[in-house]
């Protein structure tokens, strides 16, 4: 019977790289005859292919195992991690341990998203350090690129061969891992045509612009007041430091309204759009002159505390990745650039 | 009677039928201590409470995070908090975070924006 051997009651996060059909029931059949066995809830968000070999190999005892489809289970990083959450806070057993086999889609994604599902990858080790998870993440290198397997053994401490575990040599950093990551910039530099307001402190300036140029690309309705609360949050994220100034730069791109929030913390010349030393801004410290404002690796994947409990600080952040199709954290100095794309008209899945 | 907050962006008013309060304009950062202090200003009122909302022109997530502790409170006290007239995208939210479930929210029927 597969057991984890790290004696962790926290967060597991293991990598199994499989060839076959063969070689997947070989890693999930044990661990989820393993974990049902001992009373434990298992998960297993795959393909619809493996779900059907698994329940194949399982017999009677497919009956007691979950199932997501992974391509609906969190459409995106930010939903991922809300839908583990949820999927442990609703079935987890008190003194249990809740099994997961998550196998994320890899194929067809943009170069942008591919690097946002490594490097969310390398985040669940922080994100869900704490929760009694044993997740596996299955990786079908019959499809998933060679810079994907890759990374699978760079964001998973430890590998998992049929029932054999073995600690991946080149497992990295967390948040270490993240900021060596190269992620395509998908920021096309503002249009001159863009609109423009700030720097401010007030966030109301900088609604209501987000919400004209929301309103001006198409958006009505409950569409346009997301729109609107998205840049807000962001905007109000970045507003919270005292003394902070944003501004707001805000165009058009086919598919999509952009937002530019730019904080700068004391008066510099601005970032060139594309500059060089310009770059995703994922980890800690990194040369922000004022520390304690820099946005934490893997800041706003974690969804908002029940009613009760206290607003989170990254609360808002949380609300505006997850209204928006993607939103971007750059740093370079003393500036914090957050570019927040908020779905457009054209998006048929809204309609 | 007197609006419980009255500034250039947020009015509220007490309500006596049914009791609660009428929220109006906008809350952000700059007007979530006034909603706090009208919320608390009818906390010991007896029984069930409607919040009308349906004039809120723009609501922040920390904004509906009091409204939801609000509610949380009130159930301690088996009392519920009906939200009226919610704008459909704070149901929205409201869902999307999963504050839906929140003991002692009731959310009433949404119309406008």
């Amino acid at each position: 019977m597969a057991a984890d051997r790290t004696g962790s009651t926290g967060f597991v996060h293991h990598a199994c790289l499989y060839g076959s059909d063969a070689e997947f029931l070989a890693m999930a059949v044990p661990f989820v005859r393993g974990g049902l066995a001992a009373g434990e809830p298992v998960l297993a968000a795959t393909t619809p292919a493996n779900i059907e070999l698994l329940r194949e190999a399982l017999g009677e005892s497919a009956h007691h195992l979950d199932t997501a489809e992974t391509a609906h289970f969190g459409r995106r990083p930010v939903d991922r991690v809300a839908a583990f959450l949820r999927y442990h806070e609703r079935r987890a057993r008190p003194g249990r341990r809740t099994r997961m086999i998550a196998e994320p889609v890899w194929a067809g994604r943009s170069a942008r998203q591919t690097a946002e599902w490594k490097r969310m990858e390398a985040g669940l080790n922080v994100l869900l350090a704490g929760l009694p998870v044993w997740m596996v993440c299955p990786y079908d290198t019959r499809v998933v690129p060679g810079d994907v397997a890759e990374a699978a053994v760079a964001t998973h401490p430890v590998r998992l061969d049929g029932e054999q575990q073995a600690p991946c040599a080149s497992y990295a950093d967390p948040a270490a891992y993240a900021a060596a990551l190269e992620v395509p910039a998908a920021a096309s530099c503002p249009p001159p045509s863009a609109a423009s307001t700030g720097p401010t402190d007030d966030a109301a300036v900088l609604r209501l612009l987000a919400r004209e140029r929301a309103a001006g690309a198409g958006l009505t309705g409950a569409r346009l007041a997301l729109a609107e609360l998205a840049a807000h949050e962001a905007a109000a994220y970045l507003l919270a430091p005292e003394g902070a100034r944003v501004t707001l730069r805000a165009w058009e791109e086919p598919g999509a309204v952009v937002y530019e929030l730019r904080r700068t913390e004391r008066d510099v010349g601005g970032v060139g759009c594309g500059a060089r030393g310009e770059r995703e801004r994922t980890g800690p410290g990194g040369g922000l002159t004022v520390p304690d404002a820099a946005v934490p690796p893997f800041a706003g994947y974690r969804p908002p505390a029940p009613a009760g409990d206290a607003h989170g600080a990254e609360d808002g952040l949380w609300l505006a990745r997850s209204l928006g199709d993607s939103l971007e954290v750059r740093a370079r100095g003393p500036e914090t650039v957050l570019t927040l794309r908020v779905a457009g008209q054209g998006d048929a899945e809204r309609l | 009677m007197d609006p419980l907050v009255r500034t250039a962006e947020l009015t509220v008013v007490a309500t006596v039928s049914p009791p609660g309060l009428r929220i109006e304009g906008v809350v952000d950062a700059g007007s979530h201590r006034h909603l706090r202090e009208a919320l608390q200003s009818v906390a010991s009122v007896r029984g069930d409470l409607r919040l009308e909302m349906s004039r809120v022109e723009f609501l922040d997530l920390a904004g509906l995070r009091l409204l939801m502790t609000f509610a949380r409170a009130r159930a301690a006290r088996h009392c519920t908090v009906e939200l009226a007239g919610v704008p459909p995208h704070l149901l929205q939210v409201i869902t999307l975070i999963g504050w839906d479930t929140t003991p002692g929210l009731r959310l009433g029927a949404a119309h406008g924006c």
